[in-house]
């Protein structure tokens, strides 16, 4: 066990010092730093005095190393355009994303799983169908496209939802929530919705896969043959059997959540973390970039390094493998 | 040689299946449409002389005040929607190919090399595949996307738009051929035939491209079609969020993007049909993806 997460840690330490090299690298090299933060009346030896007291001049390895102290300590520095320190930046934004994507994640658990379920369970009713068709649909839709769909119907036709924002937050301790108002629930339905469609399917299609398998093993004709009840076997024994891919892939696809709240923000001009990183790439706002990258391949990582253990914890086989590699 | 064509099970297969046949028509009026697109559309929209202001903001024509020229309507420069949708579809599918063009001979190169050579090499290719897999593909084109333009001349963005474009979509693509490539290229090397190509002397880059290559292909044509679809999407998304192709010569994403301007004060034609467009699109050439994966390679589902 023990020999198993360090080597889980020491993988997980080599992606994200690979992440930091290439986002160092980007933040040093994509244009000239010194470049962004003088006006053009600054002269040359101004500049070079500049770039000598910020280490532009010293060996690539001791500016890195500086860079991966800096990142430890939470210091991405100061973005080209706001010319505030990136991670305060950050930060303010990262609750209205944290909602957002957990909202989203959560509905597509909620109504991903019953209807993988039922369509595994009844193969080939009609509603089943119809479920596979509209996965179908759902992954063929762009979110962006799933987005305006909504906003369409639901903001301009019909004039239900707001089109776009948080509605009113209210502020614990820093924390911006929209959880507390009815306007702020109300703006996050359809972007929850936008953003959890992709994951619906995925999970929709996963489960009745899932479950198609495992109801043709053995121990669920050996419980039919104890004359449990549908119920029983459905739910008791298949069902949670199939729990284990599901708890992976969607542990996974909190990370892309993450990622594909970038597009599901702007359409719904959601002021979150994706949108901030968008207007950073539209104006190539590097230490933005570099500091979201960084982010979000530390979310990567902690996820892979969650789902690992946590499979490791509900699979006895694994453990049992693990046992007989070493033993 | 025509005969034995008709008599497979590819052709066998997809007689069969009404879906396919139907996704398989409409994928190729997609292309003929792009090919032809000077021919086939009504108008041409990116001749700003021919265009008329006073042509804007013409609805559909069922709608009360619709005009005969436009079936489709227009958008706010007088283009004809229709004319706009069969050129965007011609950039969209463009860009599309060559990403995936792009992407299959950067991944299949690697794949190919790290499996034949293996060593230190592979494993690093492969640790590589592994990062980026593990971040979605289009926050990879988002990044390659804003690195580009921070390297280009802001004078040229616009001018170089497609290829930055083919080039994000592309080297967030190649991971999956290159792995698939890898595995095959792993078995078929201890194979006789390769062996005795090495024994009579011939340069491990040949053995690669005569002997190999030609029997990894299969489930490439698999991932190149699904990868297809994807990669449209990837340059809609990117378009649709401002980074991707100029909105004077508009593809479908920023087809899109132009019309959600105006989807509040109920020009609502302007971005649905091109989103539509863009949706059938996708969906036929999944349902081909789909149906191809299930034929060539039954062990893929």
């Amino acid at each position: 066990m023990a020999a198993f997460i360090i080597r889980r840690l020491f993988q997980s330490l080599i992606v994200m010092f690979f992440v930091a090299f290439v986002a160092f690298t980007m933040f040093r090299y994509v244009g000239d730093p010194v470049n962004q933060m003088v006006g053009i009346d600054t002269s040359l030896v101004q500049r070079e005095a500049l770039r000598e007291r910020l280490g532009l001049n010293d060996p690539f390895i001791m500016q890195f190393g500086r860079f991966v102290l800096k990142a430890l300590s939470g210091d991405f520095g100061i973005s080209y355009q706001h010319k505030r320190p990136v991670t305060e930046m950050l930060l303010e934004r990262f609750p209205a994303t944290l909602e957002l994507s957990l909202v989203s994640a959560i509905f597509s658990l909620l109504v991903g799983i019953p209807m993988g379920v039922y369509t595994g369970l009844h193969r080939y009713g009609w509603l089943s169908r119809f479920f596979m068709m509209f996965s179908l649909i759902g992954i063929s839709l762009p979110t962006f496209l799933i987005g305006i769909l909504l906003i369409f119907l639901f903001a301009v036709q019909l004039q239900w939802l707001p089109s776009f924002g948080r509605g009113t937050v209210i502020e614990i301790g820093g924390w911006r929530t929209g959880f507390l108002t009815i306007s702020g629930l109300k703006a996050l339905i359809m972007p929850a919705i936008t953003l959890g469609l992709f994951q619906l399917t995925l999970i929709m299609r996963l489960v009745r896969a899932e479950m198609l398998e495992v109801l043709l093993t053995d121990y669920i004709k050996f419980a039919r043959a104890r004359g449990l009840s549908n119920k029983a076997i459905h739910f008791g024994h298949a069902l949670k059997n199939t729990m284990v891919p599901v708890i992976t892939i969607t542990g996974l696809q909190i990370g892309s959540i993450l990622a594909f709240a970038i597009i599901t923000e702007t359409v719904f001009q959601w002021p979150g973390m994706g949108l901030m990183f968008l207007q950073s790439i539209q104006n190539v706002d590097i230490p933005i970039m570099a500091a979201y990258l960084m982010m979000i391949a530390f979310f990567f990582v902690l996820i892979n390094l969650v789902v690992d253990l946590l499979y490791y914890v509900v699979d006895p086989r694994l453990r049992v493998d693990a046992v007989k590699a070493h033993g | 040689m025509l005969k034995r064509f008709f008599d497979s099970d590819l052709v066998y297969s997809f007689t069969r299946s009404p879906v396919t046949i139907l996704a398989g028509l409409v994928t190729v009026l997609y292309f003929l449409a792009s090919i032809f697109a000077g021919f086939v559309a009504p108008h041409n929209p990116f001749d700003m002389a021919s265009l008329d202001i006073m042509d804007s903001f013409i609805p559909p024509v069922w709608e009360v005040d619709g005009d005969p020229r436009f079936l489709l309507g227009t958008d706010d420069l007088g283009r004809g929607i229709l004319s706009t949708i069969i050129h965007g579809s011609r950039i969209s599918l463009f860009i599309g190919f060559s990403s995936v063009i792009f992407s299959l001979v950067l991944g299949v190169g690697l794949g190919l090399v790290s499996g034949f050579l293996g060593g230190k090499l592979d494993a690093f290719i492969m640790r590589v595949a592994e990062i980026q897999l593990s971040f979605p593909a289009i926050l990879i084109a988002l990044l390659i996307n804003g690195v580009l333009r921070g390297i280009l001349p802001v004078g040229q963005q616009s001018n170089l738009a497609y290829y930055v474009l083919i080039l994000s979509i592309g080297v967030s693509g190649w991971v999956q051929y290159a792995r698939t490539v890898r595995g095959s290229t792993m078995v078929e090397r201890n194979k006789e035939y390769v062996q005795s190509a090495r024994v009579i002397g011939i340069h491990p880059l040949l053995i690669m491209w005569r002997h190999i290559l030609p029997n990894v292909m299969g489930p490439i044509l698999v991932i190149a079609t699904i990868h297809l679809a994807v990669a449209v999407i990837s340059e809609a998304t990117l378009s649709f969020l401002g980074v991707g192709v100029p909105p004077t010569e508009p593809s479908l994403g920023t087809l899109i993007r132009i019309g959600n301007d105006f989807l509040f004060s109920g020009e609502w034609w302007i971005t649905i049909f091109p989103g539509l467009a863009l949706a059938i699109l996708v969906l036929a050439v999944n349902l081909l993806g789909d149906w191809l994966r299930d034929v060539l390679n039954p062990k893929l589902r």
